[in-house]
């Protein structure tokens, strides 16, 4: 049975030819220092910075740093705000982050831009039309990204709720739509959206 | 669809200025996401010196640039909404002279006003970067990302081919690319297409398809002239009742106006009783003739779609794997059975409804209009109402029973997921939660079904009262007629005869054409499917290869189920005949890909797949899966005897082949073992067999087939040592003589292999004997010290 709630830093990764290699610390890393039995780490041992082309690095101090890193969420849908992973270019996880709001302010502005280029999830804000033809959505809306028209399959996994008035849309192509709060939307975009609720 | 795009009139424009002198174009495509990530236009030009990105004129420039590159993802919460960025001014001659200037001197990279130049030979590598709802083309120079542009996830095909292209360019290779990518939207009239590759709903032409139907109603042509026939009948004869009640009214029963016209049946009982018998004749005609044409119409409709069913299933036998990994089962299960069912119910019921009520409404409104035009256009004021509303109700109706449908779908899906589950629950203690996720399925179902009840039965009497309307009218302005002397009471009774028989169709019209539009919606998903090219079974130009020897070659094969998501990568390998090969490497290596294009299950991407110095796609298909036999993890069994299931391999096989087959997969004794020996039903999907058993089966079967190139896949996974041990003697019978592809996780077993094949994230990564793959330290020896680890770990623990 595992008595403690830390465990070793994963092995270094040595970049392979053309691609962008993880760095190790220069110092000795002690188990008290590395990450915890659950993959997060003192979040205000975490620097997130851009490198050139805007690529998204992360050291986390005293451990390691890493060339190329993406944040994504671990409950994209239940817990948006809270639990994000850093991984590196290979999808390999470098630490998980409770609560973002614990890291210094410039690493939460970046992660939270890492977020939005991860998640390309446009919201909506108005509806012109959903037409419905035999289970298949035809929508045409307003997002914050501009105008869309995409199509939807009606089912459960397209249709999701998000919370009690938030809903997020998934169509044909995987691409998803999100509506914040269902009762802010105009008379008309609500009154489209009964096709589909 | 074409990859290409051409340039819109600003990008266009952009590219003249930074075009340069002998730069040729091999290449300019379209993204669906703009600068700040917003929805719009940006432009890849890919040319033998550089790749290009242009921003589209009408782009606005992403907020804030702090370093970044322009372009790049849009920063939080601060995207500009569409039309309200600043950058791009109609007349880009003057803005875009110094971008030209610096994208055009700049040797490696320039970047300017959105627009990104980079020279080919400074680029490493080109790929795509997957993200949720889209991805990135990204390059590299050295070994730095440069994140290119972005796109969502509807030009995730396009996007992966043109990585794999700009790839080519910058490997020095000729640039190349696919042109089969998937079609979004109608070409006709420019809407989204429900599916990738599907027809338009919107310009499915009712007539085409009728017609098609027609043609497969050749087998039943005499049935269906006589249905023809009994229809027109019908509607006739449904005319006469009011018209005799009105001679009724009129001749028999109406005494003479004092000094009017002389009425010579009034109080003629004997033309009372004739006219009557006329009106029950006439209900006994429609009757009859309502059995008859309901009786033909269901043999006809019934006939087309047995036979329409019939090329359905053919087709869905015949088409390849591809398609069927685009489609999901219930998909595909609800076309042949519901869809069909569907159409089968519109041909039976809804056609001759059809016609019988054109026909009758043509011929009512013709009666009326003969027998009191003005009468007839009064009591018409109406119609628009019960048009509307009859279209009102059954639009919603529609929204009602999706609505329906989906909770009883979910009620269903929860149901046969709880009973399926139901020793996790009781084990885990959750038969509550359980009952409880159960009642509030059951609940919302009854919510959906009351609240449909409700407006079922509100609307339509709504819509009643409303087509009463027209009798009110009838009775009103046609009493005062009478009154006045202008009219019968005769006439007046037939009128409102008339009437119901006019409003009653004119209420469900409105649902025979949604009705139709439904099936043939139906119809239309159905022979686009029959339309499916198939595989190329066996073409002319196909090469029949009685006896393959056995060699199997990879010539630099790139293959992706998804073309966005390549999971082979330029894959090379040359297998002589008779060799065992073994491939190992992580799971989603690439592994049971590599061998399902042996089988051409699938058709590379890039490059070519030979078998004895022939391309597969040029092999007959029919020899070629003849001559390969595949042994699964999972093996899949059929509903019915042990024999039978042996037999699938060669169906004419004797009894004496199938047990001497048994033998050598070790699987005689277990099967003379059972009560019914060889004639045991082993149950759907032989559930009623052990994993062992079946694969023991499995075995048999691929030696009664006698391949010439055998493919085990995991086949020894799943099974207990004892077992693995009787399954992997049989395999050695099996192999012998073969050229054989092993996929094992456990490497112990692939030590007998010619040699080994050591797969990493879509690529060959090592090559070699199990003794040179020790000695050269490297993938192999890896995989084969982490197993024992875990062997070690398991030996402390048992």
């Amino acid at each position: 049975m595992i008595t403690t709630d830390h465990i070793t830093a994963a092995p270094t990764i040595v970049g392979a030819a053309n691609q962008p290699a993880e760095v190790t610390a220069s110092e000795p890393v002690t188990p008290q220092d590395t990450l915890r039995l659950d993959g997060s780490v003192d979040p205000r041992r975490v620097r997130l910075f851009r490198g050139p082309h805007g690529v998204l690095r992360c050291t986390i101090d005293g451990d390691r740093s890493v060339l190329r890193a993406k944040v994504v969420r671990a409950f994209p849908i239940s817990h948006q705000n809270h639990w994000i992973n850093i991984l590196d270019w290979k999808n390999k996880e470098v630490c998980l982050i409770e609560n973002p709001d614990d890291l210094d302010p410039e690493s939460r502005r970046l992660a939270g831009e890492a977020i939005d280029e991860h998640y390309r999830i446009a919201t909506i804000e108005r509806i012109y039309s959903i037409e419905n033809e035999y289970r298949t959505l035809f929508c045409d809306v307003l997002t914050n990204l501009g105008r869309r028209d995409f199509v939807m399959k009606w089912a459960s996994d397209t249709i999701v709720w998000l919370g009690p008035d938030e809903l997020m849309l998934v169509d044909i192509d995987t691409n998803r739509f999100r509506i914040p709060d269902i009762n802010r939307l105009d008379a008309h975009s609500r009154k489209q959206l009964g096709v589909l609720l | 669809m074409p990859i290409a795009d051409p340039l819109s009139p600003a990008a266009e424009q952009r590219w003249r200025h930074l075009a340069q002198p002998d730069e040729e174009v091999l290449l300019t495509v379209a993204s669906d996401i703009a600068a700040g990530g917003h929805y719009g236009e940006r432009w890849l030009v890919i040319t033998n010196k550089r790749v290009v990105v242009l921003p589209d004129g009408r782009v606005p420039s992403p907020p804030g640039a702090d370093g970044r590159r322009n372009g790049a993802a849009g920063s939080t919460g601060s995207r500009p909404a569409e039309g309200g960025g600043t950058h791009g001014s109609p007349n880009g001659h003057v803005a875009e002279a110094p971008e030209a200037r610096e994208a055009r001197d700049a040797p490696a990279a320039g970047t300017a006003e959105g627009v990104v130049a980079l020279a080919i030979e400074e680029l490493t590598e080109a790929k795509t970067e997957p993200v949720v709802g889209g991805g990135r083309l990204e390059v590299y120079t050295g070994n730095i990302p440069v994140p290119l542009l972005e796109y969502s996830s509807s030009l995730g095909p396009k996007f992966s081919e043109v990585a794999r292209g700009l790839q080519q360019v910058i490997k020095g290779n000729p640039f190349l690319v696919s042109d089969d990518i998937p079609k979004l939207r109608c070409e006709r009239c420019g809407r989204l297409l429900p599916e990738k590759n599907m027809t338009c709903s919107r310009c499915v032409r009712k007539s085409a398809m009728l017609a098609r139907l027609a043609g497969y109603m050749r087998p039943v042509m005499g049935l269906s002239l006589l249905l023809a026939v009994a229809t027109g009948g019908r509607t006739l004869v449904q005319l006469a009742p009011p018209y005799l009640q009105k001679l009724i009214i009129d001749s028999v029963l109406t005494p003479p106006v004092p000094g009017g016209t002389l009425k010579p049946h009034y109080g003629d009982f004997g033309m009372l009783a004739l006219l009557v018998l006329g009106i029950a004749a006439a209900g006994l005609g429609t009757t009859l003739l309502m059995m008859i044409g309901s009786w033909l119409a269901a043999i006809v409709g019934t006939r087309i779609t047995f036979e329409i069913r019939g090329a359905l299933y053919r087709a869905l036998e015949r088409l390849p794997l591809t398609f069927h990994n685009k489609r999901e089962h219930g998909a595909l299960m609800s076309l042949v059975t519901r869809d069909t069912d569907m159409l089968n119910y519109f041909l039976v019921e809804g056609m001759p409804y059809l016609v019988t009520n054109s026909l009758l409404l043509v011929a009512i409104l013709a009666i009326l209009l003969s027998m009191n035009w003005r009468l007839a256009l009064l009591i018409l004021i109406p119609a628009p109402l019960v048009i509307a509303g009859g279209g009102f109700i059954w639009r919603r109706m529609r929204v009602y029973w999706n609505r329906w449908s989906q909770s009883w779908a979910l009620f269903s899906a929860h149901l046969g997921e709880s009973l399926a589950g139901i020793r996790v629950s009781k084990a885990f203690h959750q038969e509550d939660a359980e009952i409880g996720r159960f009642d509030r399925r059951n609940e919302d179902l009854a919510q959906v079904t009351i609240r449909e009840g409700r407006f079922w039965g509100g609307s339509f009497a709504v819509l009643n009262f409303i087509t009463g309307m027209g009798a009110y009218i009838a009775w009103l302005a046609g009493g005062r007629e009478v009154i006045a002397g202008t009219m019968t009471l005769g006439e007046i009774v037939a009128f409102v005869g008339y009437l119901w028989l006019l409003y009653g169709p004119l209420q469900w019209f409105n649902n025979i054409y949604q009705w139709m539009s439904r099936a043939f919606a139906g119809a239309e998903r159905i022979f686009e499917v029959i339309d499916t090219p198939r595989e190329a079974f066996g073409s002319g130009n196909a090469a029949h290869i009685e006896r393959i020897r056995g060699e199997v070659e990879f010539r630099d094969v790139t293959f992706g189920y998804d073309k966005a998501k390549p999971v082979l990568k330029d894959v090379s390998l040359h297998v002589e005949p008779g060799e065992m090969i073994g491939l190992v490497g992580k799971s989603g290596a690439g592994k049971s890909t590599f061998v399902n294009l042996i089988c051409r299950f699938y058709e590379p991407d890039h490059g070519e797949v030979l078998i004895d110095g022939h391309n597969v796609k040029d092999i007959s298909l029919e020899c070629l899966r003849e001559q390969v036999g595949v042994v699964l993890q999972e093996p899949f069994l059929f509903n019915g005897t042990i024999a039978e299931n042996i037999r699938y391999a060669r169906p004419e096989a004797a009894e004496r082949e199938v047990v001497v087959a048994a033998r050598a997969a070790n699987a005689h004794e277990f099967i003379v073992g059972k009560p019914d020996g060889y004639d045991t039903q082993v149950g759907e999907k032989g559930s009623r067999l052990s994993v062992g058993e079946k694969q023991r089966i499995s075995i048999a079967r691929a030696i009664l087939r006698d391949p010439r190139i055998l493919i085990l896949d995991e086949a020894t996974a799943s099974v207990d040592t004892e077992t693995e041990k009787a399954i992997q003697e049989a395999l050695a019978r099996l192999v012998k003589g073969r050229t054989t592809f092993a996929i094992a996780h456990r490497l112990s077993t692939l030590r007998n292999a010619n040699r080994l094949v050591v797969f990493d994230e879509g690529c060959i990564v090592e090559v070699g004997t199990h003794k040179e793959l020790i000695e050269r330290h490297g993938r192999y020896w890896k995989l084969v010290e982490m197993q024992s680890e875990v062997n070690k770990l398991r030996t402390v623990d048992g």
